[in-house]
């Protein structure tokens, strides 16, 4: 595209050099008149070619070669920021267990939560693994606080004491 | 006798300058390729010099002989001679902005 | 030309006091690392890289003070360009006097004027020669890292903006300032700085031997004029339209996201709330550090270079204005050519650097559904 605006440039001062000699060398008159008109409609030629002769199809892959470029990095950067994300609930889900685990007379040692993508396209805390060793009846009601308040059901609640890991 | 003498060096001077033109159209030739003007554009422009050339040494040998009439009638005979020559041109623009709206 | 000048001189007075605020007192963490922005310090320009000595893109940053010490810095160069462009201009005036004073001695004889004439002009166009050289020069170098820069600033400030939830706006804006840019680049270095030199041969040429020729100077100057005009005037509109049009897509997607948050438990909803705030957060202060600091770069790149410009532009002008009551017309013609080719060679570093800076606001600014 460059190259096409650069050849009309220089086509136009082309024109114009070769317009200026011939009407320097045309003698006063009459004729100089007709001879300046003739050098006139050279010039609309010229600066019109571009119009003409533009290839819009190789225009507009060029602008879409910057779209493709832009799309990718942002899509990049929306990835990355989607990790940290999910990072984050899922540390702060795991402090929000511990802190009910404690409440209820402790004995939680560890707790790792996994989080998943949604259909609607945000990240929730989708399953948990739990370490300890809790009196039954407190294991119960965390269970039941872990549905109630993250929705995470009682299937993905996966418990294991000290000695089994 | 004048009038002869006069056409004589008229024509005298026309024919040593004529390679002194053919330098300045091959200089303009240059220009026009490496400027990417069409041939065509070059040529009318090129005819149109030597047509008004024509005319304006037609008009005055008319005025030299004393023929002011006549001599309007060349200048007037070398612009549209000069008119019809750039009719391809004429066209071309008209084209070319019919093809734009 | 003075009116050019003015109105970049005050594009950067009205730079300084945007409202480029202190980045907020939270940890930039590794935000740095997913955003590159690391990257941003090593790839400033050499010429820059003086200037803003202790600067860093921080929390600490201090937009007003960082630019005050750079045009201070630069101000403080102004004696040597004034000297080394001032050597330039008298010159010229000095060969322009004693044409017309040798002119003034052969008045009756016009051939030998002319001569003489002819003589002034070729020794005006040899003694200008190695300055207009360097002008034309710095404005390349210049276009050339504002080019190089805007590479890499750009995707970190669309990235930001992105994760803060204008993911179309930022890559619309992102491309269309990313391509014009390369555009005006390319135009520069391969048209429009060809062209200077074109227009000063024609100007030259012009005055030695008079005719139409000054006609072709003249529609060159104004050629170059009109295809600055054209790309900026295009970056605009078409950054502000594709802006608007991805703006209403970003404010569409908020508010579908938003929407899915409110079906999850209040509890895991406001986590999930929480967890993109603090995302969002932590990448908006790193944005607006990112982009202030991008906004410094560019004015540490283009400060001394525009003072040489606008100096020896004005010195050239000075030198044409004192030179016209007592030379002949062509030769205080030539001069003003001379600074008019100044002025092109500013006004094409004065378009680069003011599109990198519109670029920066727009897409640092890019805000859903504005």
């Amino acid at each position: 595209m460059i190259e096409t605006v650069r050849n009309w440039i220089l086509c136009i001062i082309g024109t114009a050099l070769i317009c200026s000699a011939v009407t320097a060398l045309t003698p006063e008159g009459t004729s100089k008149k007709a001879v300046r008109t003739v050098c006139g409609f050279a010039s609309v030629i010229a600066v019109l070619a571009i119009a003409v002769d533009f290839n819009y199809a190789d225009y507009s892959s060029y602008l879409s070669l910057y779209r493709v470029e832009a799309d990718e990095t942002i899509s990049d950067a929306l990835q990355k920021s989607s990790q940290k994300t999910r990072f984050i609930i899922e540390e702060e889900c795991e402090a929000y267990i511990l802190d009910k685990a404690n409440n209820l007379g402790g004995g939680l040692d560890t707790v790792s939560v996994t989080a998943a993508w949604s259909e609607q396209g945000v990240w929730y805390p989708a399953r948990v693994e739990l370490t300890g060793d809790m009196a039954s009846e407190a294991r119960e009601q965390l269970a039941e606080e872990i549905i109630f308040e993250l929705g995470i059901p009682k299937e993905k609640q996966i418990w294991s004491t000290d000695n089994e890991t | 006798m004048a009038l002869l003498i006069a056409v004589a060096s008229g024509c005298l001077a026309l024919y040593f300058v004529l390679d002194v033109v053919g330098s300045i159209t091959e200089f303009l030739e240059d220009v026009a390729a490496s400027a990417g003007v069409s041939n065509a554009v070059l040529s009318v422009l090129v005819r149109s010099l030597g047509v008004a050339i024509m005319a304006k040494l037609a008009s005055d040998i008319c005025k030299d002989s004393g023929m002011a009439t006549a001599s309007t009638g060349a200048e007037l005979a070398g612009s549209a001679a000069i008119l019809y020559i750039a009719l391809p041109i004429m066209r071309t623009v008209f084209q070319m902005i019919k093809g734009l709206i | 030309m003075r009116k050019k000048i003015l109105k970049i001189f005050m594009i950067f007075a009205i730079l300084t006091v945007l409202p480029f605020s202190y980045a907020a007192a939270s940890e930039i963490g590794d935000e740095n690392e997913y955003l590159d922005v690391d990257e941003l310090e090593k790839n400033v320009p050499e010429s820059a890289a003086d200037m803003l000595e202790g600067v860093d893109i921080d929390e600490n940053l201090n937009t007003g003070g960082a630019i005050g010490t750079i045009i201070g810095k630069a101000v403080g160069q102004l004696g040597k360009i004034i000297r080394s462009t001032a050597t330039g201009a008298v010159g010229v005036l000095a060969a322009a006097a004693l044409c017309s004073i040798a002119t003034g001695i052969y008045s009756q004889n016009s051939r030998i004027s002319d001569v003489i004439n002819l003589v002034g002009v070729a020794i005006i166009s040899i003694s200008s020669i190695s300055g207009i050289n360097s002008l034309v020069s710095v404005a390349s170098d210049t276009i050339n890292e504002t080019g190089a820069f805007s590479k890499i600033l750009l995707p970190v400030l669309a990235s930001a903006s992105a994760i803060t939830g204008s993911a179309a706006a930022s890559a619309a804006k992102y491309a269309a300032s990313v391509m014009f840019i390369d555009l005006l680049i390319t135009v520069g270095e391969r048209i429009v700085l060809p062209l200077i030199y074109m227009y000063l041969g024609v100007s030259v040429a012009s005055a030695a031997f008079g005719g139409s020729i000054g006609g072709i100077a003249k529609l060159i100057a104004k050629t170059v004029k009109l295809i600055l005009m054209a790309i900026a005037i295009a970056f605009t509109i078409y950054l502000t339209v594709t802006g608007l049009v991805a703006s209403s897509a970003d404010a569409a997607t908020v508010k579908v996201t938003k929407t899915a948050i409110s079906t999850f438990l209040p509890v895991v909803g406001s986590l999930i709330s929480d967890a993109a705030d603090a995302v969002a957060s932590g990448v908006s202060v790193v944005k607006s550090a990112a982009g202030a600091f991008g906004v410094l770069v560019v004015i540490a790149v283009c400060a001394v270079p525009f003072l040489r410009l606008a100096i020896g532009c004005l010195m050239y002008r000075a030198a044409a204005a004192l030179s016209e009551p007592v030379s002949d017309g062509r030769i205080s013609g030539l001069i003003e050519s001379i600074s008019n080719a100044c002025g092109m060679a500013l006004g094409l570093a004065g378009t680069c650097a003011v599109m990198l800076l519109i670029s920066i606001i727009s897409v640092t600014k890019a805000v859903a559904g504005l």
